[in-house]
C-alpha cells in the first residue's frame, strides 16, 4: 500500500488519535441521556452525570461501555450459566468515580457496600443477559451484579453472595 | 557383637519413623480431606441463606399485597407499576424458592413442602389476575389469594430457620470433631515429635556411641598403625640386616674352602656354592637353585649315597675316595623340611698326610720297617686269632752287638747305614708275612708268621746270626758286627704279649751274658734269675741304709820290700739271709741299676776314712765303676770326698777299668785328667784282658796298671804269660807307670812277678780282703817290721 510520504506522520497521528478514542472508550465529554425507562441509577460521588448529578442508565446506554461476559457456577441457579453485561470498573470509569465503596441497592430494598477495587481486581460484571437472554425483575433482572465465582474460587463464599445484588437499582459511589 | 546389635537397632530405629511419618502423612491427608469436604458442605451450606430467602419471601408477598391494597384504595386510579413490580420482585423470589439448595432442603425436609406448594400456586394464580390489577376488586382478589399464605410462610421461614439452626448446630458439631480431630492429629504430630526427637536423641546416643566406638576403634587403628610403622621399621631394618647378613652368609658361603650343597625334600637343589661347583666341574649355568639334583653332571655314586641316606635321614660323614681321584670328606646332614646338606672337603692332602704319619707312626723312618707300636698291635692281633695248636707265636729279639763301637768310631751316618743293611739282610732272612720291626736303636725284633716248634725258630735265629755276621762295608770301610737274639716261643696257650716280650728280653739277656753273637731260648729259670736279680736289686738298694755294706781291704805288697803299699777296697755285702753275698752277683746288679753311683760314692768315703788312720806311706786303691762315669762329674765327687775326709790326694788311687775306656772316650779323657789334676793315681786294672788296650796307654794318664790275675795264674803253665808279664812291666817302666801283679798265690809266683819287674803285687799269699780291723793290723805289723827287717810269712 503506497502511503503519501509527507502524509506518513500525519497519518499515524490521527490513527493514534483515533486508536486513543476508540481504548478510551466510552470518554465523551458528555454522558447523553437514556432513551428508554432507565434501569440503574449511578450516584454519590461522581463528576459524570445526565440527570442533574446522578447518571441513568438504560441497557442499551449501559452495552454501549462496552460488554463483557463470563460463565460461572452461582448458588443461584442450577448449573453455570453464562453472564453478559457491562464490567462495573467500565461504569465507574463511564461516570468518573470517585468513591472507593459503592452501595448497591436492589428493587426489593436490599443493599449492599461493595468496594470499588473488587471490580478491577474481578472483573466484576453488572449483568444484563443470563443464558444469552436480558432478564426480567421476575428473574433477578433487570441487572445483576455477578462475580465470577468460578473464576476466583476465594469469591464462593457469602460475603461475596451477598455482594451479588440482584434487581439492582442504584449504585450510590461514596 | 554389641556393636551390630545396636547397629542393628539402629537400623530399625531408622525405619520405624518413617513408617510413622508416612502414617501421619496419610492421616493428615484423610483429615485434610475430611475438612475440606466439610469446610465445603459447610461453606455450601452457609452460602445460602433458606430463612432470610424464605422470610423474604413473606415480606415481598406483604409488600405486594401493600401495594395491592394502596392501588385497590385508589379505587383504578392509582399506579399499577409499583404493584406490578412488587408482583414481579415477588415472583423472582418464588423462583429463587424453587431453584438449588433450596428445594434440597425442602426434599429433605417433606413437612416444608406443602406450605410451599400452595404458597407457590398462590403466586401463580395472582399472576393470572395481574394482567387487569386496574380493575376494581382485582387487587382485593390477589390478596385474597395471597394473604392465606402469611402465616404458612411465617412458619416456613421459622421452620427453615429451626433446620438451619440445626444444621449450624451440626455443622458447629462437625467442626468441632474436626477440631477435635485436627487437635488429636496435631497433638499426635506433637508427640510424634516428641517420639521423634527421643528417637533422635536415642539416635544421637547411638551414633555418639558409635562415634566412641568408632574412635576407639580409630585409636587402636592408629596405635596398631602406629606399631605397624613401628613393626614395619623394625622390619625395614630386620631385613636391612639380613640383607647384609645375608651378604654375609653369600660370602662366607662363596669363600669357605669346603663345598655346599643344600637340597629340598624334592631332590631339587636350594643353594651350593662355587667351591662345590668347582669340584664336581659342573657348569654353573647349570646349578642354579630348583635344578634337579639328578640333572646335574654329579657324581652318581655320590648322588645314590646321598639319596640313601635322605631317605633314612640318616646324618653321616665319610670320605669318598674314588681311585685315581681326589679325595673327599663328605658330611651329610638331613635337614628338619625333608631335604638335606652336604659339604665336601677335599682331603686328598690330609689323607695322605695321615697315611704318612700312620706309616711314621708304625714304620721307622731310617730302615721303613714296621716300628716299635705296630709291632706290639702285631703279636696282641696274632694272639687273638684262632690258630692251630701247632701254631705257635715267636718272639725273636735282637740287639746287634758292639753296635756302639761302629758309631763312635765310624759316625752315626755310618751307623744308619749299617742299620739299614742290617735291616735288609734281616728282611731277607725272613718270609715275607713274618713281622721284622726296629724297635729303636739296635734293637730288633722278628716274630714270624707262625712257629711250629722251638727248632724252626733256632734255625731262624742261626740264619739271623749268620747273616749279619758277615761283613758290611760301609763308607769304603770293612765293617763287622754281631747281633745277641732272646727267643720266647709262646707256651701251650694263653700268653700275654707282654709275657712273651719280657720272656725275650730275658732270653736276649742271657744272650749276651752267654757271649753274645749267638742266640738263646728263654728258659723258665731265666724268670726265676731275673726274680732274684729283681729281689737283690731290691735288696741292695736297701744295704746300705740298713748298713749290710762293708768295705773289706786287701793289702797290696810292695815286692822289693816285701812290706804293705797299699789296700784295694773292696766291697762286701753281709745280707741277713743271703749271709754274705758274692761280688760278682750284686756288683753288676749295682752297676746295672745305677745304685753304684751312690754305693761307689760311699765305699770311696769309707775307704778315704780308714786311710787318714793309716800312716802315710800307705795308700787307698778304689774301684770305679763305668757307670760312675755317667752323668755325674766323677772328679766333682772325688775332690768333695777328699775334702771331707781331709785325706791327701796323693795317697789315693782310683782303679778302672778297660771297660771304661770303650765308653764315651774324649768325655773319659776329660774326667780322668781332671781326676789326674786333682793329684790322685788312676789305675788301669785287669790289664791284659781287654780290647785294644795299648793305644789306651798312649791316650790316658794312667799312674799304675795292673796286671791281671790269670796271667799270674797261668805263668806256671804257659810261657806266654811270663812273657807277656816281662813286656808289660818293662813297658809301664819305661812310660813311668807302677805295675801291680795280681793274683799272687805262691812264692814262686812272687818271685817270678818280682823279676819280671813288677813293683807291687796282690793275692791271696799276702792276705785276703779283710775288714779295716785286719788291715790295722797288718799295718801295725809292718810297722813292727820295719823295726825288725824281716818279713813274717
Amino acid at each position: 500500500m503506497l502511503l503519501p510520504v509527507i502524509g506518513r506522520r500525519a497519518m499515524l497521528g490521527c490513527a493514534a488519535s483515533l486508536a486513543f478514542a476508540q481504548i478510551a472508550g466510552a470518554l465523551p465529554a458528555l454522558l447523553r441521556k437514556p432513551a428508554g425507562k432507565p434501569i440503574l441509577t449511578v450516584s454519590g460521588k461522581i463528576s459524570q452525570t445526565n440527570d442533574g448529578g446522578v447518571a441513568r442508565f438504560d441497557a442499551p446506554l449501559l452495552e454501549s461501555l462496552g460488554t463483557a461476559s463470563f460463565i460461572t457456577s452461582t448458588p443461584w441457579y442450577d448449573h453455570p450459566v453464562q453472564f453478559e453485561g457491562v464490567r462495573l470498573d467500565r461504569i465507574m470509569q463511564a461516570v468518573d468515580a470517585k468513591g472507593e465503596t459503592v452501595r448497591a441497592t436492589a428493587l426489593d430494598d436490599y443493599a449492599s457496600e461493595l468496594p470499588v477495587s473488587d471490580f478491577a481486581k474481578f472483573g466484576t460484571l453488572l449483568a444484563l443477559k443470563v443464558g444469552g437472554q436480558y432478564v426480567s425483575v421476575k428473574d433477578k433482572g433487570p441487572c445483576f451484579i455477578i462475580y465470577p465465582f468460578d473464576r476466583f474460587p476465594e469469591l464462593a463464599n457469602s460475603k461475596y453472595y451477598s455482594r451479588s445484588v440482584w434487581q439492582v437499582a442504584t449504585i450510590d459511589v461514596f | 557383637m554389641h556393636h551390630l546389635s545396636s547397629f542393628r537397632d539402629f537400623r530399625l530405629w531408622r525405619f520405624a519413623p518413617v513408617g510413622v511419618l508416612v502414617l501421619f502423612a496419610v492421616s493428615a491427608i484423610y483429615l485434610s480431606a475430611i475438612l475440606l469436604r466439610d469446610q465445603r458442605d459447610i461453606g455450601r451450606s452457609f452460602q445460602f441463606d433458606v430463612t432470610s430467602v424464605t422470610s423474604q419471601a413473606l415480606v415481598k408477598s406483604l409488600r405486594l399485597q401493600v401495594a395491592l391494597t394502596e392501588l385497590e384504595m385508589s379505587a383504578g386510579r392509582g399506579d399499577p407499576t409499583e404493584a406490578q413490580l412488587r408482583y414481579d420482585i415477588l415472583v423472582s423470589q418464588v423462583r429463587t424458592l424453587q431453584s438449588g439448595y433450596t428445594t434440597r432442603l425442602f426434599a429433605n425436609n417433606p413437612a416444608l413442602l406443602p406450605p410451599e406448594k400452595a404458597f407457590f400456586s398462590a403466586v401463580e394464580a395472582a399472576g393470572l389476575l395481574m394482567p387487569s390489577i386496574q380493575q376494581p376488586g382485582v387487587p382485593a382478589r390477589i390478596i385474597g389469594l395471597l394473604r392465606p399464605m402469611d402465616g404458612p410462610l411465617f412458619n416456613l421461614a421459622a421452620l427453615a430457620y429451626s433446620v438451619e439452626s440445626n444444621l449450624a448446630t451440626t455443622s458447629e458439631q462437625r467442626l468441632g470433631r474436626d477440631h477435635w480431630r485436627l487437635t488429636g492429629l496435631l497433638a499426635a504430630l506433637v508427640a510424634y515429635g516428641v517420639l521423634l526427637v527421643g528417637l533422635l536423641f536415642r539416635r544421637n546416643r547411638l551414633l555418639s556411641k558409635a562415634h566412641v566406638t568408632l574412635r576407639e576403634f580409630a585409636d587402636s587403628l592408629r596405635q596398631k598403625g602406629d606399631e605397624l610403622t613401628v613393626a614395619n621399621h623394625a622390619v625395614r631394618v630386620a631385613n636391612a640386616e639380613l640383607s647384609v647378613r645375608n651378604a654375609h652368609f653369600h660370602a662366607a658361603l662363596e669363600n669357605m674352602s669346603q663345598g655346599l650343597c643344600m637340597v629340598d625334600a624334592d631332590q631339587r637343589l636350594i643353594v651350593c656354592n662355587r667351591p662345590f661347583v668347582t669340584m664336581f666341574h659342573l657348569e654353573p649355568a647349570t646349578a642354579v637353585p630348583g635344578t634337579a639334583l639328578g640333572a646335574l653332571a654329579f657324581t652318581p655314586a655320590l648322588r645314590d649315597e646321598h639319596l640313601r641316606l635322605s631317605e633314612q635321614r640318616r646324618p653321616a660323614a665319610f670320605v669318598y675316595e674314588p681311585a685315581g681321584e681326589r679325595a673327599l670328606a663328605v658330611s651329610h646332614r638331613p635337614l628338619p623340611d625333608g631335604g638335606w646338606v652336604a659339604t665336601y672337603e677335599d682331603v686328598t692332602e690330609r689323607r695322605r698326610t695321615e697315611a704318612r704319619i700312620a706309616y711314621i707312626a708304625h714304620h721307622d723312618e731310617l730302615t721303613g720297617l714296621p716300628n716299635r707300636t705296630q709291632y706290639r698291635q702285631r703279636i696282641e692281633e696274632v694272639l687273638a686269632l684262632p690258630r692251630g695248636s701247632d701254631e705257635k707265636l715267636s718272639v725273636l729279639l735282637l740287639d746287634l752287638d758292639h753296635f756302639k763301637e761302629v758309631n763312635d768310631s765310624l759316625g752315626h751316618s755310618a751307623g744308619d747305614a749299617l742299620l739299614e743293611v742290617v735291616a735288609r739282610r734281616l728282611r731277607a732272612c725272613t718270609r715275607a708275612a713274618d713281622l721284622v720291626a726296629r724297635l729303636g736303636g739296635d734293637e730288633f725284633v722278628v716274630i714270624p708268621e707262625y712257629t711250629h716248634s722251638a727248632r724252626e725258630a733256632s734255625r731262624l735265629a742261626e740264619r739271623i746270626v749268620q747273616a749279619i755276621g758277615e761283613p758290611y762295608e760301609i763308607d769304603s770301610k770293612r765293617v763287622l758286627v754281631s747281633v745277641s737274639i732272646g727267643i720266647a716261643v709262646e707256651p701251650a696257650a694263653g700268653a700275654s704279649a707282654e709275657l712273651l716280650l719280657k720272656y725275650a728280653d730275658m732270653a736276649l739277656y742271657q744272650a749276651k751274658a752267654n757271649g753274645r753273637a749267638t742266640w738263646c731260648f728263654y728258659e723258665p729259670e731265666m724268670d726265676q734269675k731275673v726274680q732274684m736279680r729283681r729281689a737283690m736289686s731290691a735288696d741292695l738298694a736297701d744295704a746300705l741304709r740298713l748298713g749290710q755294706l762293708e768295705v773289706h781291704y786287701q793289702p797290696v805288697i810292695d815286692l822289693a820290700r816285701r812290706r804293705v803299699a797299699g789296700f784295694e777296697a773292696l766291697l762286701r755285702w753281709r745280707h741277713p739271709e743271703r749271709g754274705l753275698v758274692p761280688p760278682m752277683q750284686f756288683i753288676p746288679l749295682a752297676e746295672e741299676t745305677g745304685l753304684i753311683t751312690v754305693i761307689g760314692e760311699w765305699v770311696l768315703r769309707q775307704a778315704c776314712l780308714e786311710a787318714t788312720t793309716w800312716p802315710d806311706h800307705v795308700r787307698i786303691a778304689v774301684n770305679l765303676s763305668p757307670r760312675q762315669f755317667h752323668g755325674s762329674n766323677v772328679a766333682l765327687m772325688v775332690e768333695a770326698v777328699l775334702d771331707q775326709t781331709g785325706l791327701d790326694p796323693g795317697r789315693l788311687e782310683l782303679e778302672i777299668t778297660e771297660s771304661l775306656l770303650l765308653q764315651d772316650g774324649d768325655d773319659v779323657l776329660a774326667a780322668l785328667r781332671e781326676l789326674r789334676a786333682l793329684g790322685v793315681g788312676v789305675v788301669l786294672d785287669d790289664f791284659g784282658t781287654g780290647y785294644a788296650s795299648l793305644s789306651y796307654l798312649r791316650k790316658f794318664p794312667f799312674t799304675k796298671l795292673k796286671i791281671d790275675q790269670t796271667f799270674v795264674r797261668g805263668m806256671e803253665l804257659r810261657d806266654d804269660c811270663i812273657i807277656i808279664i816281662d813286656a808289660v812291666a818293662a813297658m809301664a817302666r819305661r812310660l813311668g807307670m807302677m805295675v801291680t801283679a795280681e793274683g799272687i798265690e805262691t812264692e814262686e809266683q812272687l818271685a817270678i812277678v818280682r823279676d819280671a819287674g813288677c813293683n807291687l803285687g796282690q793275692g791271696y799269699l799276702f792276705g785276703r780282703p779283710a775288714p779295716s780291723m785286719e788291715a790295722t793290723r797288718l799295718i801295725a805289723r809292718n810297722l813292727d817290721q820295719d823295726a825288725e827287717p824281716q818279713l813274717a810269712g
